[in-house]
């Protein structure tokens, strides 16, 4: 892989405060958090409930701006949501009143006007086959399982081709056995286009078996970033032999560790690789 | 033999050999045994027909004593039906008839030594027993025919009924023949004693031969089975419905023999001779046909001769229903006699069909749901006659019995086919509370027509109504007929409401999406809001009143009601939008924001595929109060209309075109409704 500069996403000393109906500080939920994501590179972000990880995502999709600091991708300062950072939403956001392949259409319709009405639905169809979804393209997202919606919604993310993409507890509602299949799917996805993911989830071995790095949060309220996790395990990594690697289960427990001790102030540092 | 053989198994006691012999002619001896049995007790249980008169001259009875004396053998000879199906399938028909028999003999003769009224109603009433001797007559035959010949053994049972024919043609006879000593030196008493004497040795007769002459091993379908399981049928619901359809065919048979010939003599101005005589011209195929619609049930199946049935009686019992001209052309005696002469044929055909039903249907059970279904037969020739007297006190038209009795046809018809194609889920879980219901308020209304002079019942209402639309429904004397009445309605409403709805609903998005909008409008939205729309009624007629709004097509009162039904209209669509839009799912603002939408493409592609089904929801409210106004306004427009249709007929005293009225506004409101409530599925999501 060529080289590519660590800033291609720089979150610079970004805090957020909340405020409340009175128009004085509420909440404060992130403090001075500062990290440099490469270009293609898969992060994920764990945390408890309520440590901020949700806010920071939605500071990088746009969706909130930082009380302080600032976001850039690719050099260009984070002002608001746009189609460069495809979010896939924690319940999936599907527009209800439209089809499977009617989501997909919309949202490429809308980021690339330019494109024939044939070349939208190619590339709706390609991505709805990617995801698995080619049979139930003229369904409603009420007809379809739980699974189907989050397999849209990240089809949805992917075909509006974005520089990165965010994705927000995206399998936290499904069962084990969707689950496993789902980071299966997004991991040939991700293999095969290279964009640069930052993931928030709950789960440690979803995070060791997809992750480049894992950031880990300390608990709010002014949550930092506890410490990063890198994971070294070779790819393509497959479910069967990385139960078998020590260094595998030494990462697990290190975070099981970290988030029983539930997260209480430590200094960044960083675990050497075995 | 063959299936006559295995249809010996039913008897263990029997080697199958002896069996397949004794049967074949044992099924012959059960056959004309049961039914020689049961016409003679048939007969002595009616034998009050012929006896009423001099007995009535003897005592000096008064009329409800005398009413009574008939009545009460005929209901202890109804109701006990089902209980003497029951134990002749568990004892034997041999047993349960040579019982009868004795009884019957012994009432018979106490009857003749009877010297009081009381007397008179005791022995009567034991007499009585005798009508129950239908089922025995049926579960007996029934255990000894295999299944394909059943229609024919029961049919052949059921001309029994003849009996009454015979008390009707030798009473009078012998009443005549035998002198007031007596005969045989007074062995036989005389005057009307002789008669129920004469009974009560036929009956002994009839009880030796049976001990003679029946197979002494009986066959017993219900020997050993516990009482309870032997009841399930009645839980079936289709047991029920083959009972209305007896009701229909032997109930309804029983009335008409009673009420014909004094409709002949009300209707028809017939002597009371030819009344009877056209009468019975009704009653002879409906008893002796019976045998034949048992072989035709064999032949081809209970479901094809009942269909045909039905058809036929619907289409003989229809013009006779209608009241009279209905159909351009009067029903003289002789096409009145041979609709009713059709009408006796199908029931002669349909009492067989029943009962080859019966025997498909409750295979093991024929006692107890051959003897329900007699009884509720039994029961429907007793209370039939009782309901049309009540119809045609209330309605003043002898035809309204044959509007009941089609009624009952019809209803029987769609009951029976859903039984035949198995939804007859669809009676108990569905029409049977419909019907409940609406019994119900028939019985209020009826109520408050008998508190009210004024109000007519619904009967009443329901002739008067026919006869109205009949002579004026597309209007007359220079007025509108009812259908451009509600069409005038209707098209008010929908301009009023379209008129709304094309300010409701971008006002809505205003009020949703703009805060500065929604304070701006919520004061005087909530101050408009209660006040009624009629309230704004004279506001409208003074602003349409105005020189610059005068118009000759659409006049001031016109508009005046369309503004009321604009006004009406705008608050639920316009509450129900800007809910809608301020309802509305952030997620999917989020998504819009991702995407980078435009303004106009949000609204276009987010909020108003988002919203619709609230407008929706608002605009089938808003209709729903419009069609509701409509009536008020319209009455005081005094113009026309459906509403002022309801309040004018009010005035010129015919409450029961209001009433009329109000039912064809409910129509055309559950339709506006039901239109509304499908586009709002349609769009839901």
């Amino acid at each position: 892989m060529p080289p590519v500069p660590r800033s291609y996403l720089q979150i610079a000393s970004v805090s957020k405060v909340f405020f409340g109906e009175n128009g004085r500080p509420d909440y404060e939920a992130l403090r001075d958090v500062s990290l440099g994501i490469d270009q293609g590179e898969f992060v994920s972000i764990i945390g408890h409930s309520g440590c901020g990880k949700s806010t920071l995502l939605n500071i990088i999709a746009g969706l909130e701006l930082p009380t302080s600091g600032h976001v850039t991708v690719d050099g260009q300062r984070v002002k608001e949501p746009g189609p460069e950072r495809g979010i896939v939403f924690q319940n999936h956001s599907l527009l209800p009143w439209l089809t499977v392949m009617d989501n997909i259409v919309l949202a490429i319709r809308t980021v690339f006007p330019e494109l024939s009405q044939a070349e939208i639905k190619r590339r709706a169809t390609h991505h709805l086959e990617m995801v698995g979804l080619a049979s139930h393209l003229h369904k409603k997202p009420a007809e379809i399982s739980g699974g189907m919606k989050q397999r849209v919604g990240i089809a949805r993310a992917f075909a509006i081709n974005p520089k990165v993409l965010l994705l927000d507890e995206p399998f936290g509602a499904l069962d084990a056995l969707t689950r496993a299949v789902m980071q299966d799917d997004l991991m040939t996805l991700w293999e095969s286009e290279r964009k640069t993911v930052i993931m928030i989830t709950h789960d440690v071995d979803e995070a060791i078996y997809l992750s480049d790095r894992i950031i880990l949060m300390s608990n709010g309220p002014a949550a930092k970033i506890g410490e990063i996790v890198p994971v070294t395990l070779e790819r393509p990594r497959s479910r069967e032999e990385l139960l078998e690697q020590p260094e595998y289960d030494r990462l697990r427990k290190h975070l099981l560790l970290y988030l029983a001790s539930k997260g209480e102030h430590r200094r960044p540092r960083t675990v050497k690789p075995a | 033999m063959q299936s006559l053989q295995t249809e010996c198994l039913i008897t263990p006691e029997m080697s199958q050999a002896e069996a397949g012999k004794q049967s074949m002619t044992g099924s012959a001896r059960v056959l004309i045994l049961s039914t020689t049995g049961f016409t003679v007790m048939f007969a002595a249980w009616l034998v009050f027909a012929v006896l009423a008169v001099p007995i009535k001259e003897e005592f000096k009875l008064t009329a409800s004593q005398f009413g009574w004396l008939v009545s009460i053998p005929v209901l202890n000879g109804s109701i006990w039906r089902l209980p003497f199906g029951l134990l002749t399938d568990r004892y034997g028909g041999r047993l349960l008839t040579l019982m009868l028999l004795i009884a019957g003999a012994v009432a018979s003769y106490l009857l003749s030594t009877a010297k009081s009224f009381e007397q008179l109603l005791i022995y009567g009433f034991m007499l009585g027993i005798l009508g129950n001797s239908f089922s025995v007559a049926i579960a007996w035959t029934s255990a000894w025919f295999p299944k394909d010949r059943q229609g024919v053994a029961l049919g052949t049972v059921g001309v029994g009924n003849i009996g009454s024919s015979i008390n009707k043609l030798a009473g009078p006879l012998l009443l005549s023949a035998i002198p007031a000593s007596g005969l045989l030196g007074g062995f036989v008493p005389g005057g009307w004693r002789a008669i129920p004497f004469l009974y009560s040795i036929l009956l002994s007769i009839m009880a030796v031969v049976l001990w003679l002459v029946a197979p002494a091993t009986d066959r017993r379908p219900g020997h050993g089975r516990p009482m309870r399981e032997m009841l399930l049928p009645l839980k079936e619901v289709r047991l029920w419905c083959f009972g209305l359809y007896y009701v229909v065919v032997f109930g309804a048979y029983v009335a008409l023999c009673i009420w014909l010939p004094s409709y002949y003599m009300r209707v028809y101005e017939t002597s009371f001779f030819n009344g009877a005589a056209l009468a019975s011209l009704f009653v002879f195929p409906a008893s002796l046909l019976r045998p034949l619609g048992g072989w035709l049930s064999d032949r081809y199946g209970a479901s094809k001769v009942t269909y045909s049935v039905f058809a036929a009686m619907l289409l003989s019992c229809l013009p006779l229903a209608l009241p009279p001209g209905a159909l351009g052309f009067k029903i003289d005696v002789a096409v009145f006699t041979a609709l009713i002469f059709v009408l006796g044929i199908c029931m002669g055909v349909g009492k067989a069909a029943v009962y080859k039903y019966i025997s498909h249907y409750f295979e093991k059970d024929v006692g107890a749901a051959g003897g329900l279904v007699g009884t509720l037969g039994a029961l429907g020739g007793f209370f039939l006659p009782l309901i049309w007297g009540y119809v045609e006190a209330w309605s003043g038209r002898p035809y309204s019995i044959f509007f009941v009795l089609l009624l009952l046809i019809a209803s029987s018809f769609v009951w029976l086919h859903l039984v035949v194609i198995g939804k007859d889920r669809l009676i108990s879980d569905h029409f049977l509370p419909v019907g409940f219901g609406a019994a119900f308020f028939l019985m209020l209304w009826s109520l408050a027509s008998l508190l009210s002079r004024e109000m007519p019942g619904p009967w009443t209402t329901a002739m008067l109504c026919v006869e109205f639309i009949q002579q004026s429904f597309w209007g007359a004397q220079n007025r509108v007929g009812l259908p451009m009445l509600v069409l005038y309605s209707v098209l008010r409403v929908l301009a009023g409401f379209f008129l709304g709805a094309l300010i409701a609903i971008p006002l809505g998005f205003l009020v949703g999406c703009k805060p500065f909008m929604r304070r701006a409008l919520h004061p005087l939205i909530e101050l408009a809001r209660p006040i009624s729309p009629l309230a704004w009624y004279p506001v409208a007629l003074a602003i349409f009143s105005a020189p610059a709004m005068q118009n000759e097509r659409f006049k001031a009162p016109t508009m005046a009601a369309i503004f009321v039904i604009f006004v009406c209209s705008l608050w639920p669509t316009l509450l129900n939008t800007s809910f809608g839009v301020m309802q509305i799912n952030k997620d999917y603002l989020n998504v819009a924001r991702m995407l980078k939408m435009s303004e106009w493409q949000i609204f276009r592609d987010i909020y108003w595929p988002a919203t619709l089904p609230h407008i929706v929801t608002g605009l089938r409210i808003s209709l729903g109060i419009a069609w509701m106004v409509i009536v008020a306004a319209e009455m005081l427009n005094g113009q026309d209309g459906i509403g002022f249709f309801c309040w004018d007929q009010y005035n010129a005293g015919s409450v029961d075109r209001s009433i009329l009225a109000m039912l064809l506004i409910g129509i055309v409101g559950l339709l506006m409704n039901v239109v509304m409530t499908r586009l709002e599925k349609a769009v839901s999501h």
